[in-house]
């Protein structure tokens, strides 16, 4: 019974994948895009049944059976799911099911362009892979499907074959994503090799010695690190994420850099047990500097998917600051708290994250213009976008009552009462970054709806239905877990102390303490009394509608009057520089002398990164072989 | 239980109708005074929002609705701060880490009200808000770090606990120093009203806001002018409030704290404003450039904080 609900959306994506590949081109979108909208909800299903089931059934296994080879390593595989697989997959389910929907209409638009067959086949191959990297069981697996979503997501962020940019983002990332996958890769083998057996059962308990412990950390970290994009490994979410079409960033940003999450709290925190305070120094550092570097990046986009693809940095940024955080409290049962938080937060950033990408790619549907300069006033259109992109905004600012608040405010807060110094500058810094994610979010609201537009808007009214119904769920479930937040906050809790072996009592015993269910209803109560006794004071006259104030003059005001999105905050940029140094100084102290003393010879690519990136890997994979090669002959 | 629920409601409501009046004595006797004026009557400002609540609604032809919802959403939330601060000293609704909360919710209040101004759709409205949101990021680094300081001397971050214990080091007093500038910035008073500046940019975001929403509007900024006012009383001089009253007996030793926090917050509001009122209007860089500056207080604090002292 319980087996066959973990292969189910396995079988489905399969039928979708089929449907791809016979149906010609447009005919092909819808039953695909059905197939991954009724297997992400299969995956809901799933999710919330292992997560609400009773503890006393840890791990639900179950086979697969892949002819690969005729080797028995390819043979079979195991798939598990447990509490943490289910947490991501209930993430990965409603990120799905949300970008299947919309994808319905909104890639459309690209037919007769591009060939839709294509996209459905890589589309549902990517939530496949997505899915079998949560639920396998077995390094083979692992690292099969690891590739596969890298390479799938390459094929979507370079689906628009005609756009140069496109396909040199896709480039950068496919470099980037391979040499990561590539530590990634090595420590796996090692792990192989010193436990003998592919099952990630066996690396349980696995009893390293210090430098392996060191050396498996630094890999685990840097390879993961870049899939999440966490700062300086970060260069190719900025380019790659605003190509893809717009439920694919979705997709991409909101899932996606999460599976690096995962594989942390896998492999290294939950299988190897690593050195926690010294793997949750690394993590809360690179998060507190991803998170103020990719935010502050972000104040100055002027293209909207740009401006998210930054924010997905600085909020990844969040989430690896309360697991990290999190693990150098460890006993301590605030560390519990923190980490929990940090996973809550992944559920949350992947709600908002895509529905922020969801209206960008709405109004990108309608107006075609991402460019912030020259949008606006779309509000008195597209209320229904707006009303979603309103909702998202503030929830990614960290707006109460909406989801974004409960994670963000319970990762500051459990950092500020743990008194470690590290911890607590990191947690103020924190704060700051919140201001710095609602300044730049209320530019994206006045420079896309409210303000006056500079394109002139005729004829535009709101997106076809499935878009809407994809825009409503998810704006629905940013108020929906947001007000009603310890119910999924519970299940991380559980989930986290189940990994962590920790007490579940007195980590329930402090969530009270820390935090007041009543008080946050009450206020939430009172907040609605008195706006609903104003609204219904002031709304009893009929308004009336008059022109825009023009200073007596007869002409309307002049566009140039307001402010451009390039111009929003120069004088903020101006008065604190010194956090947009920190790019410059990265290139001309580290990355510029590596490739010019090293990589003359890979002069065909013309961007700098790339040079970096292909030294990596050459080094991976020369590095790999190395520890194969000694690996075998030491065992 | 329910008595004390009730009680902090009727605190609540005695500020909410004072607020204005608190306003008018700055009109009276502090701004006329340094001005050589006569001055309006002390309950002038209440008389300018009743002749506002009488006035139609007028809306601009290039709003959307937020332009209707976005002020009264913004005066429920102020409101809804004021009930977390602990009158008394202690609150029903108090719990570890609702001072995070209070200054969430300050946010909000503040930039729903932008984003209201915003949808009107005028220009002046998106300059004002890209001025204001400058120094909310400046001004929230600096509350960041003084927050910080707090939480590592108090070990909690409950504003009544934090009210009730007195713990005077030098870094806290540096940050408690820096919450009263911050309060200072947020007042939106003269030298820091870059976001209204009526000679400038005609008011800014309430530029196209007139009758009932303007007065709601006003509203929530003279509650969000006196919820950080007060945040400063309840953090800095709270515990020693909680000194001089720790002798008397306890049935009215609520009433004496919340009349002695009263007094102080207003005479604080009192200081800040003809601290305001000798002040001519920064220019946007300036402003900005003095937040700058005086981070180095918090940041000195939050040094000797992690020293020990």
């Amino acid at each position: 019974m319980i087996t066959s609900d973990v292969l189910l959306p396995i079988y489905l994506l399969i039928i979708g994948l089929i449907f791809a590949l016979i149906l010609r081109d447009s005919k092909a979108l819808d039953p695909a895009l059905f197939i991954s909208s009724v297997a992400s909800v299969t995956m809901i299903l799933l999710a919330i049944q292992t997560l609400t089931s009773d503890l006393t059934i840890p791990k639900i296994t179950t086979e697969l059976q892949i002819l690969l080879g005729t080797s028995n390593l390819l043979k079979t595989f195991t798939l598990s799911l447990d509490e943490l697989s289910a947490f991501f997959i209930l993430t990965l389910g409603i990120v799905g099911l949300a970008s299947s929907i919309y994808g319905i209409a909104y890639i459309k638009r690209y037919l007769g362009v591009e060939s839709l067959s294509f996209y459905s086949l890589a589309y549902t191959l990517f939530l496949l892979s997505m899915y079998l990297v949560l639920v396998s069981n077995d390094v083979v697996l692992f690292i099969i499907s690891w590739e596969l979503m890298a390479i799938t997501a390459f094929f979507l962020i370079a689906f628009e074959r005609t756009s140069e940019v496109a396909r040199r983002a896709a480039l950068k990332y496919l470099l980037m994503s391979y040499s990561g996958s590539g530590l990634i890769i090595m420590s796996l083998l090692i792990l192989y090799l010193l436990s003998g057996s592919t099952s990630f059962t066996s690396l349980k308990g696995l009893n390293l010695d210090v430098t392996t412990q060191y050396l498996l950390m630094l890999l685990f970290t840097v390879g993961f690190g870049i899939k999440a994009a966490l700062v300086p490994m970060h260069n190719w979410l900025p380019d790659a994420h605003p190509e893809a079409p717009s439920n694919v960033s979705a997709l991409l940003s909101g899932f996606m850099i999460k599976t690096a999450v995962y594989g942390i709290l896998r492999f290294t925190v939950s299988l190897l047990r690593l050195n926690y305070y010294v793997l949750g120094f690394v993590l809360a550092s690179l998060g507190i500097i991803s998170a103020i570097y990719g935010t502050s990046m972000a104040l100055l986009q002027t293209d909207s998917k740009k401006l998210m693809a930054y924010h997905s940095v600085g909020q990844i940024g969040y989430i690896f600051l309360g697991i990290g955080g999190g693990l150098m409290l460890y006993p301590n049962t605030l560390g519990i708290i923190a980490v929990s938080a940090g996973l809550f937060h992944v559920l949350n950033h992947a709600v908002f994250k895509s529905l922020l990408f969801l209206t960008a790619g709405s109004v990108i549907y309608r107006v075609g213009s991402r460019d912030l300069n020259i949008l606006g006033g779309l509000a008195r259109y597209m209320p229904i976008t707006f009303i979603s992109g309103s909702i998202a905004s503030l929830s990614i600012s960290g707006i109460p009552p909406l989801n974004g608040f409960a994670s963000k405010w319970l990762i500051i807060l459990s950092l500020l009462l743990s008194n470690h110094p590290i911890l607590v500058i990191y947690a103020s810094l924190a704060i700051f970054v919140s201001a710095l994610t609602a300044s730049s979010f209320v530019k994206y609201l006045s420079r896309t709806y409210l303000s006056n537009p500079i394109k002139s808007l005729s004829n535009i009214r709101d997106v076809p239905l499935p878009m809407i119904i994809a825009q409503l769920f998810l704006s629905f479930l940013c108020v929906l877990l947001g007000v009603f937040f310890y119910v999924p906050l519970n299940l991380t809790l559980r989930t986290v102390s189940n990994i962590f072996i920790a007490d579940l009592t007195s980590v329930n015993i402090l969530i009270t303490k820390v935090f007041n269910i009543l008080t946050f209803l009450m206020l939430l109560l009172v907040m609605i009394i008195i706006s609903l006794v104003v609204s219904i004071y002031t709304l009893r006259r009929r308004a009336r509608v008059v022109p825009l104030w023009t200073f007596g003059t007869r002409d309307s005001l002049p566009t140039k009057l307001g402010l451009s999105a390039t111009s929003y905050y120069t004088e903020f940029e101006h008065t604190y520089s010194f956090s947009y140094k920190f790019r410059l100084y990265v290139y001309r102290f580290i990355i510029d002398p590596l490739t010019s003393k090293f990589m003359k010879f890979v002069r065909t690519y013309d961007s700098v990164d790339t040079y970096l990136y292909v030294m990596l890997v050459v080094v991976d994979i020369f590095l790999t072989v190395l520890v194969l090669i000694v690996l075998t002959m030491v065992v | 239980m329910i008595g004390q629920y009730l009680s902090l409601v009727i605190m609540v409501l005695i500020i909410t109708v004072l607020i204005p009046v608190l306003d008018g004595i700055e009109r009276k006797f502090i701004r006329a005074r340094i001005q050589s004026r006569v001055g309006p009557p002390i309950l002038q400002t209440y008389y300018d929002l009743i002749k506002l609540f009488r006035k139609e609604l007028l809306v601009p032809s290039t709003a959307s609705k937020l332009f209707i919802i976005a002020p009264m959403l913004s005066f429920s939330t102020s409101v809804a701060a004021l009930f977390i601060i602990p009158y008394t000293l202690s609150n029903p609704l108090s719990f570890e880490g609702d001072l995070i909360l209070f200054i969430y919710l300050l946010i909000f209040s503040s930039i729903t009200a932008l984003l209201g101004g915003l949808s009107s759709g005028n220009p002046f409205a998106e300059v004002s808000s890209s001025r204001e949101l400058s120094l909310l990021m400046a001004s929230e680094l600096l509350l960041g770090l003084s927050i910080a300081v707090i939480a590592l001397k108090h070990s909690s971050l409950s504003l009544s606990k934090i009210s009730s214990t007195p713990v005077i080091t030098p870094s806290t007093v540096l940050a408690y120093i820096t919450l009263l500038y911050y309060a200072f910035i947020k007042s939106a008073r003269t030298p820091y009203d870059i976001a209204e500046a009526e000679p400038e940019i005609a008011s800014g975001y309430l530029i196209e806001y007139s009758g009932p929403l303007l007065a709601f509007a006003i509203l929530g900024n003279l509650v969000r002018r006196y919820l950080t006012t007060s945040f400063f009383v309840i953090v800095s001089l709270g515990p020693l409030i909680s000194l001089i009253t720790s002798v008397i007996p306890t049935p009215i030793k609520g009433l004496t704290n919340y009349v002695l926090i009263l007094i102080l917050s207003m005479l604080t509001y009192l200081v800040l404003g003809t601290a305001s009122v000798i002040h001519g209007r920064y220019r946007v860089i300036h402003a900005l450039d003095s937040v700058k500056k005086y981070t180095c207080i918090p940041i000195i604090a939050l040094t000797l904080a992690i020293v020990g002292l």
